[in-house]
This record gives structure tokens, sequence and C-alpha cells, in this order.
């Protein structure tokens, strides 16, 4: 009984440990201002013009910000990566490629295996860690 | 305790972090050899206890100051409140937890190591008086790469207006060189040479995007280099190279200056004289270019960035020719695209 309680114990712990890594990496994407997507768009439409009007403001502005970053971490940013992971995948996987007819063939199934381990990783590297944005061309 | 003491001294090997032990070597450390064999079985107890009084308490202070100055300057320095409030509010609450953990961390790690002092941001680089009569080697110096830089900028032009404009971006690209070398070398924004260099930089851009293109490399432009100084002071004269690519006969050309101008589609809201802004008058001419890709690579760029203020203004403004390209355009992806546009319209 005390090997089971202890084992949970361990396993909530690796959970918590593991869920806090996760906000901590997660941190670094939003680190690059191109990732906090809402939090850019708030800075722009609250701009108070005087330091008495920033601290009036900062018991409201706190919490919002707070929030703010929270969705650009979990939601937004996660969100925004989605299509860039799928061209990812799809420039490395299925992009057409000269090949003959039984290579296509046989890699197929081997590309079909691949696509979503691929995706989860590139969307979950591009979601963590602060990733510079495409240039235009 | 005991590891932290034997890393302990690492610090204390360097002299200038052991005041007390020096203190007895120097008052009860005779010179004589008979001298020093006599007073050991007392000065060595008192001078361990001298070393652990450097390493545990002497040098901990000591590095206090350090310690709080590289936590301000890491983490409450160069605060934007004038254009990231919000972003700076959020991160009030993660500056304050962290304060004492990085405290903690460089305390104690210049405790246990021999680190040479800390110099604060503010006192790295004095600031000159600004009315000052006195002129020093570095004023001096700063003043003659000025204006070296500037005459070097006038040549770059003066090959270009004549017509050499693979000469005009060697130089050009020699001088952008040296003007970034000067202002790594330069970390304090404020100084007045600094916001001169800059504009020499922007400058010194514009001669090499005139010149790239005009010596037929355009594919070498990248726009992310040059998009800032379209939404910058030098908008007229970005506007007028931008103006002139666009009646190239080459079509890439005409793509990467309507590229330059939807990267920052917020320049096209500069206010208006009694002509058209230039963004916005190179758009309408993009949507009429004879080659189908152009017309089609704008639209998509345009629809890339449908969901933004200025796009949506953009299209508003340009709203009849989207509406003429849906009905006429003979590519049909051409009118899907333009159709698209005016239909993702808010409602006014």
């Amino acid at each position: 009984m005390g090997f089971v309680r202890s084992s949970r114990r361990v396993a909530h712990r690796s959970r918590l440990l593991l869920t806090l890594l996760a906000c901590t990496l997660a941190g670094c994407a939003v680190f690059e201002r191109d990732n906090r997507r809402v939090l850019n768009e708030l800075d722009a439409r609250i701009q108070p013009g005087s330091t008495a009007a920033r601290i009036a403001l900062a018991p409201a502005a706190v919490p919002v910000g707070t929030v703010a970053l929270a969705t650009d971490m979990a939601v937004v940013h996660p969100a925004a990566m989605v299509p860039r992971a799928a061209r990812d995948v799809k420039e490395l996987y299925w992009k057409p490629a000269p090949a003959s007819r039984l290579r296509a063939v046989l890699l197929f199934p081997l590309k079909v295996l691949a696509t979503p381990p691929t995706f989860v990783a590139d969307w979950l590297g591009r979601s963590l860690f602060a990733v510079k944005a495409e240039e235009n061309t | 305790m005991l590891l932290a003491a034997v890393l302990g001294g690492c610090a204390i090997m360097n002299r200038d972090n052991t005041p007390t032990l020096n203190l007895v070597e120097d008052k009860l450390w005779p010179e004589s050899t008979a001298a020093r064999i006599a007073v050991s079985p007392l000065v060595f107890p008192v001078g361990l206890g001298a070393a652990l009084v450097d390493a545990c308490v002497v040098h901990p202070v000591s590095v206090a100051d350090d310690a709080a100055e590289i936590t301000s300057d890491n983490l409450w320095e160069d605060l934007k409140w004038d254009d990231r409030y919000v972003t700076e509010c959020a991160a009030l609450p993660w500056r304050a937890l962290s304060t004492p953990v990085l405290f903690g961390a460089v305390f104690l790690t210049r405790s246990l190591f021999d680190i040479p002092r800390y110099e604060p941001r503010r006192d790295r680089a004095p600031p000159l008086p600004e009315n000052s009569e006195r002129t020093d080697e570095l004023e001096t110096a700063r003043a003659e790469a000025m204006e070296r830089f500037r005459s070097e900028l006038e040549h770059a032009r003066a090959l270009l207006d004549q017509g050499q404009p693979d000469a005009a971006l060697a130089v050009a690209r020699a001088l952008l060189g040296a003007v970034r070398q000067q202002l790594r070398a330069s970390d304090r924004p404020s100084f007045r040479p600094l916001r001169d260099l800059v504009r020499l930089e922007d400058q010194a851009l514009l001669v090499v995007l005139a010149a790239t293109w005009k010596s037929g490399n355009v594919r070498e432009i990248r726009v992310a280099e040059y998009a800032g100084l379209v939404a910058s002071r030098h908008f007229e004269q970005i506007g007028s190279i931008l103006t002139e690519m666009s009646a190239s006969s080459d079509a890439f050309t005409r793509w990467t200056a309507l590229a330059l101008v939807t990267a920052v589609p917020a320049a096209t809201q500069q206010p208006r004289g009694e002509t058209e802004p230039w963004p916005l008058r190179l758009l309408r001419k993009g949507l009429a270019d004879p080659e189908p890709l152009v017309r089609c690579a704008l639209l998509s760029a345009l629809a890339q960035r449908a969901s933004e203020h200025p796009v949506v203004e953009i299209v508003r403004e340009l709203r009849s020719d989207l509406e003429r390209l849906a009905a006429e355009d003979p590519a049909p992806l051409i009118r899907a695209l333009a159709e698209l546009l005016v239909r993702g319209l808010p409602r006014e």
C-alpha cells in the first residue's frame, strides 16, 4: 500500500515538473515580440499618457496583461503555429519531387506513418520555442 | 557545508577578497623565521578564523551591491512603458518573483567564486556634457568618423546618379558595414552621434537598395531588411525608389517593390496631401500589372493579412479596382482572390 502511495506521489510530482517545464519553455516563445499577438494588440490600444494614468490603470492592467500573456502562450501562439507546422510537414514529406513510381509507392506508407508525429513535434517546437518568423521573398 | 567551504576557497584565493586575513598577515606575521616559528601556534588559528570570516561574512557582504546592481540592470532597467504598457504590466509579477531568485543566485556565485567587480550600465559610458566646450579624443574621433561616413554616402549617391550602380553598391555596402560596426561599439542610444549614426545607416540602406536593383541584382533584395524604411522618416525617399522599380520592365522587380509596400501596410495610412499616397498608388498599379503572376502575388499577400486593420483599409480604398478584377480578369484564380478580398470587407 505504501509502495502504491509513493509511486502515485512520484507520478504526481513528475506530472507537476513536466507542466512546470512546459510552462517555462512556453515562456521562451513569448519572449519574441511577434509571438505575443494579444499583448501587442493591447499595447497598441492602451497607452496611458502620464505616469499618474499608468499607476491608476496598473491594478487592472496587471491581471489583464497576465491573462493576455497566458492566452498568447497557451492558445493564440500554439494555434497560429498549426498552419506553420502543417506547411513544414508538407515541405518535408509531401512536396512533389521527381521520383520513380516504385520509390513513391514504397515511401508512401512511411510518410503516412511519419506525418502525425512530425507534425506534433514541429508544432510543439514552434509553440514552445522562439522560432524566428520566415522572411518574405 | 564542507563543499561550500571548499568552493568558498575560490573567492578567497584572491588577496583583494580577504581584507581580514590581510590585516592578520600585516600585523601578526613577523619577518624573521625564528619569530614566525614562535608565534605560529597563535597566528595559525587566528589566521584560519580570519579566512573564515572573509569567506563567510566580509566577501559576501562586499558582493551584495554587485548582486543588487546585476538584478536591477537585468530585470528593472529599460522598461518600455511608452509603447508596451500592458506587456510591462504583465511582466511585473514575473519580474518580482525573479528578483529574489536572481539576486540569490548571483549573490551566491559571487560569494563563492572570484568574479571581477560588476560595472553598472549607467556607469559604462559617462555622458559628455551637452554644452561642453571641452572636446576629448573620443568626441574628435566620432566627429571625424561621421564626416568620413557622410562623404562616403555622398560619393555613393554621386556614383548612382552618374549611372554606375555597381560602384555605388560597393561603396554603399562598405559604408553600411562601417556604420553598423560603429553602432555596435556605441551603447548609449541617447548619445547624439548615435542618433546621427542610425540616420546615416538608413540613408546608406536606401542607396544600397537603389544600387542593388539598378545593377540588376534585384533577387538579392531581402524585403525584411528594407521594410522598416517604408514606415520611417525616409518614407518619401524610399517611395521614389519603389516608384522607379514599379516602372521596370522586369516583373520580379515590380513584384519586389510591391512586396516592400505590403510588408508594412500601416505605411499606407500616411496623412494625405492633394495626391494619393505613393503606397496606394503603387498597389493600384500592381493590381493592373500586365503580368498575371504579379497581380496574383499581390492579391495573395493582401489576403494573408486580410484580418489586419491597415490591410482592411487598403482593400476599402482599392475596392473599385478589386471589383473590376473580380469581374474582368482573365485568370480565374485572380478573379477568385479579388472577390474573396472584397467579400471579406466588414460592413461599414
